[in-house]
């Protein structure tokens, strides 16, 4: 039982500390709607081309301010020190790994949940639609699962805004392809089972890399 | 006692004969493939042989740097974090080898210098993953967190390619491709004439070789060099400590 | 062809010439490490 309340307990920490402030999350959700509006300057998205280049702009948009919020998960602790406090806690590292994870995850939605109604209306592009959510819950996961690992990492280096990303955007090609696929797929209605094959992909990138991202975070945190 | 001629440099020898008589192997012993069109395309075949050769030694170097990064978080050994990184580093620069032969091959080819084919696509992502993972050495200062970080780095890194490369070719599969020219799937196959499939062989065996010389080199000087910066602060501590001789200057 | 040839014999030359630089430094460091180790053992024994 230790495992999961010292999890739920940095969870809950990093979520209460979020409302207090909000500064994160707006500041993620803004910079996803001002990323959206240059792509509507940079591709001239008209009416008939929203559809094909949106799958594109909403996740290049999502991950971008996703990279905000992880590095935000650490910074604040390794800067105010408070993460030692907690490695001296006599828990499984694994907790600590999945309660961040699972903050980012719900920073991440937070701001999907404001985001994707309001690309919808820019678009007219009907997004909310099941078959989409599940690609964009998916991708989401699989980016806060490898995000998080690497935003441990990151914020130990020199130039951490600039690792990040460095790292990050290689190893998550995958989620980004499958994702982005997945969605012009079914916005173009594509068969189930091409969609089926994508969210295999994803699916299959999850699970591989939580279960690395467990084996690893002990060796990422230990101090 | 210099040592002068050791086992490793009688190595590199070795390695430099096999290179030259590859060379011979790779050019003048094989021949031009019967079944391809274009004298171009003919002479332009040659290239193979040493872009399979770099494709050995980059993947037997990858898949070096994900062994020694398991091995290192395993055993704690810097020998092992030497050997991530030196075979991190000849992946990088064949990898980039492979790419660039590839170019000068398809050029003739395909009568295109790139194609966004799945394994060219992978290929290219995987060399930006270990420059990430050169780069991150970089930014780490202490050498315990950086051996610790790079190795969990190598090993998301490893995994991460095979992954890639199925998202990206069921990507070209269910979305043919749209460029024009030749068909990109079809390697420019050619006929596998036995003078040919010796040269290929010899090619994959001496750059294996070569791979396992270079990576030999490479890491004895980086563990030399850590034996330097230990004695460094060895003399330090102990000058600091207020013996009498004059500090030795740093680089 | 023979643009082949020498791009491959430029290429692995210097391949080569870096491994020469390569067991070049290892020398020099392996000198400098003795005599830094000797003057250590001198350091131990005052």
């Amino acid at each position: 039982m230790r495992f999961w309340s010292a999890m739920w307990a940095i969870f809950w920490k990093d979520v209460r500390a979020e409302f207090r402030t909000k500064d994160i999350f707006t500041g993620m959700l803004i910079f996803a709607l001002l990323a959206v509006l240059i792509f509507n300057f940079a591709f001239d998205l008209r009416v008939e081309r929203a559809k094909e280049v949106l799958p594109g702009v909403m996740w290049v948009s999502i991950v971008f301010a996703g990279m905000l919020g992880l590095n935000r998960s650490f910074i604040l602790e390794y800067d105010r020190g408070s993460l030692s406090g907690i490695l001296l806690a006599p828990v499984d590292r694994s907790a600590l790994y999945l309660g961040k994870m699972l903050g980012n995850l719900v920073f991440m939605v937070a701001v999907e949940v404001v985001l994707l109604p309001i690309m919808m209306v820019l678009f007219n592009v009907n997004v909310l639609q099941p078959s989409i959510l599940i690609f964009v819950f998916l991708g989401t996961i699989g980016f806060a699962i490898v995000g998080t690992s690497f935003a441990a990492i990151a914020v130990n280096t020199r130039a951490r805004e600039v690792m990040l990303p460095v790292l990050l955007l290689p190893v998550l090609v995958p989620v980004l392809i499958a994702a982005v696929k997945g969605t012009a797929n079914v916005l173009d209605g594509g068969t189930l089972g091409e969609q089926m094959s994508w969210l295999r992909i994803l699916g299959a990138f999850d699970i591989i890399f939580l279960g690395i991202a467990f084996m690893t975070f002990d060796y990422i945190v230990e101090e | 006692m210099r040592r002068k001629f050791g086992l490793l440099e009688g190595l590199v020898i070795v390695a430099a004969v096999l290179v030259v008589a590859d060379m011979y192997m790779g050019l003048i012993y094989a021949p031009d493939p019967s079944n391809l069109q274009t004298e171009v395309t003919r002479k332009a075949q040659h290239i193979f042989y040493y872009h399979m050769g770099m494709n050995v030694m980059a993947g037997s170097a990858l898949l070096t740097n994900f062994i020694a990064s398991v091995l290192y978080l395993v055993t704690r050994r810097r020998f092992w974090d030497a050997v991530a990184r030196s075979a991190a580093e000849i992946g990088v620069i064949f990898g980039i080898g492979v790419l660039v032969s590839g170019s000068l091959w398809a050029r003739p080819t395909w009568n295109a210098w790139w194609t966004w084919d799945p394994r060219l696509t992978t290929a290219t992502i995987t060399v930006l993953l270990y420059i990430a993972y050169l780069m991150l050495r970089n930014a780490v200062d202490d050498p315990g967190r950086r051996a610790r970080f790079a190795a969990v780095y190598g090993a998301f890194a490893f995994v991460s390619v095979p992954i890639t490369f199925m998202s990206i070719r069921l990507w070209r599969t269910i979305h043919p491709t749209v460029f024009g020219g030749s068909n990109p799937n079809a390697q420019g196959a050619f006929a596998l004439g036995s003078h040919i499939r010796q040269a290929f062989m010899f090619s994959m065996v001496t750059f294996l070789i070569v791979f396992f010389v270079f990576l030999l080199v490479r890491v004895r000087l980086a563990l030399v060099e850590e034996r330097l910066s230990a004695v460094r602060e060895t003399l330090d501590a102990l000058l600091s400590r207020g013996a009498d001789v004059e500090p030795i200057g740093r680089d | 062809m023979v643009y082949l040839a020498a791009a491959m014999v430029f290429i692995w030359l210097l391949a080569f010439g870096y491994v020469f630089y390569l067991v070049q430094r290892t020398k020099e460091v392996e000198q400098e490490v003795r005599a830094l180790e000797s003057l250590v053992q001198e350091l131990e024994n005052k």
